[in-house]
């Protein structure tokens, strides 16, 4: 699976809408299922996207009024949350 | 078999609805659950679907699509969601006891109901008889686009605007409208809700059906359990469609949804094809000695769906025997027996219901059938 930054948001259909908007926006992005631990309440979905993107990728789905939740970047141990 | 019983279900589905719901069957697991791609597949599949509904139905978004079993559940959803805390609510007289019973159900909490009795196929009657039943505890009204007995074509629009001028939130049953004539939620204002199957004019397989929601949020899931969201939390979620979609979703059914809802959009003017026939058919048994039918005259308000007796042999014996012929219609009350009540039909009818499959041949084979019978 690519590297990226994770974006966790509250289910599989709103991962897939972000990706499909993305996705009309140029950038790529997967759905993926993370790591329970990393969501915070239990099981969710995030997107994956590339680091290079994340700015802009946060910028549209804020413009979309999607509710984002944590952030995550790559770190050395994994991932690292990405405080706003 | 010559099938006229598209009313109950249509029987006859585009080839691309089974090769929809095979292919689905052999790659689609679990939505929302797992991060493998035979879940991903399924979760594309649903979203897919979701996307094609919205802009079919006029929603706001994606996830205000909820698939449900069939229109009755998502019925009960809406209406169940709605009325919990009791008051009143208006329904037409021509409404399915998919609607009747969960309101005598609810009776116990509160909840009572007038029906708005109207004559059939006259519209403007019917708005002002709504208007007359709305009292000032009204909380909604609830009424069927099109009567499932009759075929007629309620005037949606004007009762949404009467709504709306009296600030009362208002339920569609499109369950024989849906993949016929137009139901758009984002021309409406009022209706908060249009509840409609997958498996009727939309084409899909049984198992499949649509609660269109305005918000949604603001009314409780009818049944609580897994989602694949926040599943450290003991509350359903309070976000679309995971509140209102608890429980392994049918992807393999949407699959086929999806596939007929494209080919109702391909096909285009289903109630143009599905009003020929009704003419044809109407027009014809008019001739017939010897049969009472339900028909509007050319007035437009009624859709591929008409109902009819033959005098001395009950509706029964008549559907009884075009199936040894090998014709399928539906006798009886058609588990609306309001809408018998409103024409003064104590007896049942005889159903005859067209789809986008049926033509003229069809027509032609029934009124042969029905010239035997009578001798």
């Amino acid at each position: 699976m690519m590297s990226g930054c994770l974006i966790i948001l509250r289910s599989v259909t709103y991962a897939q809408r972000a990706k499909r908007i993305l996705e009309k926006h140029g950038i790529g992005a997967y759905v993926i299922k993370p790591d329970a631990t990393l969501v915070g309440n239990g099981c969710g979905f995030a997107v994956k996207v590339p680091e290079l993107y994340l700015a802009e990728t946060l910028d549209i789905l804020s413009r979309q009024n999607f509710e984002i939740g944590k952030v995550y970047v790559p770190s050395k141990d994994g991932y690292r949350e990405l405080k706003s | 078999m010559i099938y006229l019983d598209n009313a109950a279900t249509t029987l006859i589905k585009p080839q691309t609805v089974f090769d929809a719901v095979n292919s689905a069957l052999k790659t689609a697991a679990n939505a929302g659950r797992g991060g493998h791609g035979a879940s991903m597949c399924a979760a594309d599949i649903l979203y897919a679907c979701r996307e094609c509904a919205a802009d079919f139905f006029g929603a706001q978004s994606a996830e205000n699509i909820i698939f449900t079993l069939n229109a009755t559940h998502a019925l009960n959803i809406a209406i169940q969601g709605v009325m919990r805390n009791g008051g009143h609510c208006v329904i037409s007289g021509y409404e399915h006891n998919s609607v009747v019973r969960p309101l005598a159900f609810l009776a116990e909490k509160g909840v009572s109901y007038s029906v708005a009795r109207a004559p059939l196929f006259e519209p403007e009657l019917m708005v002002e008889a709504i208007g007359r039943e709305i009292k000032k505890n009204t909380k909604a009204v609830i009424v069927t686009h099109v009567s499932n007995v009759f075929g007629y074509i309620l005037p949606v629009a004007e009762i949404d605007a009467l709504c709306a001028r009296k600030g009362i939130a208002m339920i569609v049953d499109a369950s024989q409208s849906a993949g016929c004539l137009p139901v758009k939620l984002n021309s409406l204002t009022a209706t908060n809700f249009i509840c409609a199957p997958g498996h009727k004019g939309l084409l899909g397989p049984q198992g499949t059906g649509l609660l269109i929601c305005r918000d949604g949020r603001e009314i409780p899931p009818l049944m609580q359990g897994g989602t694949g969201s926040q599943s450290q939390e003991a509350f359903s979620p309070d976000f679309l469609p995971d509140r209102h979609e608890a429980g392994t979703q049918n992807s393999h059914g949407v699959a086929g949804l999806h596939e007929g809802i494209k080919y109702v959009c391909k096909v285009g003017n289903v109630y143009g094809k599905e009003r020929e026939l009704l003419d044809f058919c109407a027009l014809e048994l008019k001739k017939m000695s010897g049969v009472t039918s339900y028909y509007d005259c050319g007035k437009g308000v009624q859709s591929g769906v008409i109902s009819f007796n033959l005098a001395g042999i009950s509706a029964d014996e008549v559907s009884y025997q075009l199936s040894l012929m090998d014709i399928a219609v539906r006798a009886g009350f058609h588990c609306a027996p309001l809408a018998h009540e409103s024409v003064g039909d104590r007896a049942g009818t005889v159903r005859v219901s067209f789809s986008v499959f049926n033509d003229i041949s069809d027509v032609e084979m029934l009124l042969s059938a029905l010239h035997k019978i009578k001798k």
